[in-house]
């Protein structure tokens, strides 16, 4: 049946591009515990970063495989980057301030980097469509759709497989989730939190570049996607439970079903059904699916 | 003869973990009860269910005749229950006067009086005569998180009962406090509900503070209660002795005449 | 109650109101026009000061500046609608209630949770007025000429009544504001931030008090919108839009909590600020802006406020210090 595998097809593909967005937030989040709103600039960030990388590799007359690579490589470059100086600049500073501060400190981190992308591409619409055009087409359930899209669902799950086996298999996977847990026992059992702190936030700038950096050769790049990308990552995040991996998989995956069931039964409602989802699932879990339980306060 | 406060069968379950199971209890007008046990016990959970924080998964609890179980604790509040806590439970940012004027103005004047103008003089002098009761008026000016741990549990008592409750519940009203200031912390707050017939029921470590204090002693184990009665008799008790107080539970009398813990 | 003590904060206001309304004709028009702004600016940043005082951050007043001003465009345009008085009263009651609405919804949640669900709410509002042929799309809708209880000025007059209007609505709301904030409930509000089970344990829902809360935050929102609307004579999504809600914490962030009359300054300064940076730095007022922010947070969490009284200045401060000494505010 076309319809089901049109909505099959668009809800993996969709919940794909959700996770590769949320899983840096929702990492950043668990270990610092503080939501990185300029988490949507770094998308930005990674998005303009991998159209000149794609651009400039495209007109060196590398293939399409190196173009993406190129477009990795300099989107992780940048995030790693500019993760170091935020966290060491302006974070490392904040530790303990109280919560309101810290999100106004990160949404003015967002305004000026989605000031300084948007200069940089002083204002224009930029395109980086040559992977995505040139992989071609397949055809599944008998309709079409580009390889690159296809290809995206691999790379997201290959993504969490190697988050998760970061996480379990690792020692310091181990000792990330420890800090997740209780950041002064584990400094008592000798973990050096600082720098696990500054490690995770540079993975998830990264991790955010990585999104937009692979999500270019699909969109039109343009100043001002950050905040629509922050707005959506925190409904993926918070449906799954803010800090849980597993939820921003589950998240993205039951947000990408909505939205491609709503984008093809209802067209209307399709910017609607994703706040429907994440009012309904606040209703009756009001931090999340996969949210940790809380310790009692009294 | 009317019970003031009854449990009936309260059982509270978190999970797998069933932190108080089976509790039948009755509390009479003015009685003076200490609640011992080791921590773990259910102790404080006891309270959670007494004061509407916590809704226990079986049992009910009969507060002047009527149905509280799971009303929640501002409701409690307003009808006459009481409660401090283990860790005082404070409003940080402000002053003691303003922490005991807060408190008066929610629950001891009516809901209309709300929009009147907080720093009102006779609210001012209202909160001082308490904390002068208290004997924290020193304290009045300083902002609450600067303040010693005896003085904020003092304030926290006094902010829960200034409205004149008919059952007092007091968690561990003399852990954090000093040897020196434990004695008339005690006796101050003790003397003060008698005077008025406030029933209170109080968790306590201190087994020389129950003995002095307490005219019934309630003791939890693993959530259940294993003895309830008279303060000799429940320290005789076999299994108190056992699993609460061990052997060596026998005041003795220092020099200066004054008990040392046990 | 015992003898009435005067409340400076009140007086202060009054006396600048009086002040402007009366040296109105000699002001140049470029400031007249950014008085006003500053006036709808600093209503809605007052009601992020209030849920600020509970520890709530909201990013989302934007939602309801742009309900206000909307009503104001909307009564004008299908309803024939002139009355200032009438639209500023409607503006507010409807945004109020929307607040209401929302606040049922938003009460339960605190801290990341209440400031993100804020931002998603008024986004998804800034995405329904682009696409909407009733609120006019993204041009936005065009507000005619107002009438003041059927008195209509025109030319000067119209820029001189408009102006007064106001700095009086502003007057107005804001002693209001004032009056409830020094209030025992007004209290009861930072009490929250400061303690949730204390205030449950004296007999008082915080669920409730937070709602409250945001239904006052979201009236004023809406007076702002509807004034910034008539001042501007146009409306448009941009109302709704994520950095208008920025706009109202920075005026919060830049002058501090200390009293209403704060963010009256901090907005006025921000409308300054505004205008020569955007004569200067066209096209990076955004990070301009971003840098100010992150600069205060950084080194000055409390505020201009706290630096003028680090400095001694200013007879604002000191105005604001006397009804602090006697308990009025914060």
């Amino acid at each position: 049946m076309t319809t089901l595998s049109a909505i099959i097809v668009d809800a993996a593909s969709f919940a794909a591009w959700l996770f590769l967005v949320a899983v840096g937030l929702t990492l950043v989040f668990g270990v610092l515990r503080l939501l990185n709103i300029a988490h949507g600039a770094f998308y930005s960030v990674g998005a303009y970063a991998g159209v000149f990388a794609i651009g400039a590799s495209a007109s060196l007359g590398w293939g399409i495989a190196l173009q993406l690579v190129a477009a990795i490589v300099v989107a992780c470059l940048m995030g790693a980057l500019i993760g170091l100086l935020i966290e060491r600049s302006v974070l490392k500073r904040l530790y303990g301030y109280p919560e309101a501060l810290v999100l106004i400190a990160t949404y003015a981190l967002f305004l000026i980097l989605d000031d300084l992308t948007g200069m940089v591409s002083a204002g224009q619409s930029l395109y980086a469509s040559q992977p995505r055009d040139g992989l071609g087409q397949i055809t599944i359930g008998g309709l079409q759709y580009p390889v690159y899209d296809v290809g995206l669902i691999g790379i997201s799950l290959l993504l969490a497989l190697a988050v998760w086996y970061t996480l379990e298999r690792t020692r310091i996977g181990r000792c990330v989730t420890a800090v997740v847990f209780d950041s002064e026992i584990s400094a008592a059992m000798g973990i050096h939190v600082g720098r696990i702190k500054t490690g995770t936030f540079i993975v998830g700038a990264m991790l955010g570049c990585l999104a937009g950096a692979l999500t270019a050769p699909k969109i039109a790049v343009s100043p001002g996607m950050g905040v629509e990308v922050i707005v959506i990552a925190f409904a993926v995040v918070v449906v799954g439970g803010l800090g849980s991996i597993a939820g921003a998989l589950l998240g993205a995956i039951i947000i990408g079903l909505a939205r491609s069931v709503t984008a093809h039964l209802a067209p209307e409602l399709e910017i609607f059904a994703v706040y429907f989802v994440m009012a309904g699932v606040l209703a009756f879990r009001p931090y999340g699916l996969l949210a940790p339980a809380e310790a009692r306060r009294i | 003869m009317n019970d003031l406060l009854q449990c009936t069968g309260v059982q509270c379950r978190f999970g797998d973990f069933v932190a108080t199971r089976g509790i039948h209890l009755s509390v009479r007008e003015s009685e003076v009860i200490g609640i011992i046990g080791a921590n773990g016990a259910g102790k404080t959970t006891l309270f959670n269910v007494l004061s509407g924080y916590l809704k226990p998964t079986e049992g009910r609890v009969w507060f002047r005749g009527v149905d509280v179980t799971g009303v929640p604790p501002r409701v409690l509040a307003r009808r006459g229950i009481a409660r401090s806590f283990q860790v005082p439970q404070l409003f940080g940012s402000n002053t003691v006067c303003e922490n005991m004027m807060i408190a008066l103005s929610l629950l001891a004047e009516p809901r209309r009086s709300l929009l009147r103008r907080f720093s009102d003089r006779d609210l001012i002098d209202q909160a001082r005569v308490i904390l002068d009761e208290y004997d924290i008026a020193k304290h009045a000016d300083t902002v609450v998180v600067k303040v010693p741990q005896g003085v904020r549990k003092l304030l926290d008592i006094a902010m829960a009962t200034c409205a004149s409750p008919d059952l007092v519940l007091l968690d561990e009203p003399t852990s954090g406090v000093s040897a020196d200031e434990k004695d008339g912390l005690v006796s101050r707050l003790i003397g003060r509900f008698r005077e008025r017939l406030t029933t209170v029921i109080f968790i306590e470590h201190d087994m020389q503070v129950v003995r002095e204090y307490a005219s019934r002693v309630i003791a939890l184990y693993e959530g259940r209660i294993i003895a309830d009665g008279e303060v000799a008799d429940v320290f005789a008790d076999a299994d108190v002795v056992r699993f609460i107080t061990g052997a060596a539970a026998e005041p003795s009398v220092s020099a200066g005449g004054r008990y040392a813990s046990a | 109650m015992s003898g009435r003590r005067i409340d400076w904060t009140i007086v202060a206001m009054l006396a600048i109101a009086l002040i402007v309304t009366l040296s109105a004709s000699f002001i140049p028009n470029w400031i007249r026009f950014l008085g006003q702004l500053a006036a709808s600016t600093a209503l809605a940043s007052v009601g992020v000061m209030i849920l600020l005082r509970a520890g709530l951050l909201s990013f989302g007043q934007s939602l309801f500046y742009f309900i206000g001003g909307y009503i104001v465009a909307l009564l004008g345009k299908y309803g024939g609608v002139t009355d200032a008085f009438a639209v500023v009263v409607a503006a507010a009651a409807g945004a109020g209630l929307a607040a209401v609405a929302l606040g049922f919804l938003l009460a339960t949640y605190r801290g990341i949770f209440f400031s993100m669900l804020t931002l998603a709410v008024s986004m998804v509002m800034f995405g329904v007025a682009t696409k909407v042929r009733l609120f006019g799309g993204s041009d936005g809708l065009n507000i005619g000429l107002m009438s003041y209880f059927g008195h209509r000025p025109r030319g000067v007059d119209a820029q001189w009544t408009g102006f007064v209007f106001c700095i009086w609505t502003w007057t107005g709301f804001g002693i209001a504001t004032h009056v409830f904030l020094r209030s025992r409930f007004g209290r009861l509000i930072g009490a929250v931030a400061d303690n949730e089970i204390r205030v449950e344990y004296l007999g008082f829902s915080v669920r409730r008090i937070v709602w409250v809360a945001y239904g006052i935050a979201g009236i004023l929102a809406g007076a702002g919108g509807a004034l910034a609307g008539l001042s501007a004579r146009h409306v448009d999504p941009q109302f709704a839009y994520w950095t208008t809600a920025g706009d109202f914490i920075f005026v919060v962030l830049l002058s501090g909590q200390a009293s209403v009359l704060s963010p009256a300054f901090g907005a006025f300064l921000l409308e300054i600020l505004r205008s020569y940076a955007s004569a200067w730095f066209p096209d990076q007022w955004q990070s301009v802006f971003g840098a100010m922010m992150l600069a205060i947070v950084l080194f000055l969490p409390a505020g201009l406020d706290h630096l003028i009284v680090l400095s001694g200045l200013a007879l604002r401060k000191r105005v604001t210090r006397r009804s602090l000494v006697q308990g009025a505010s914060s």
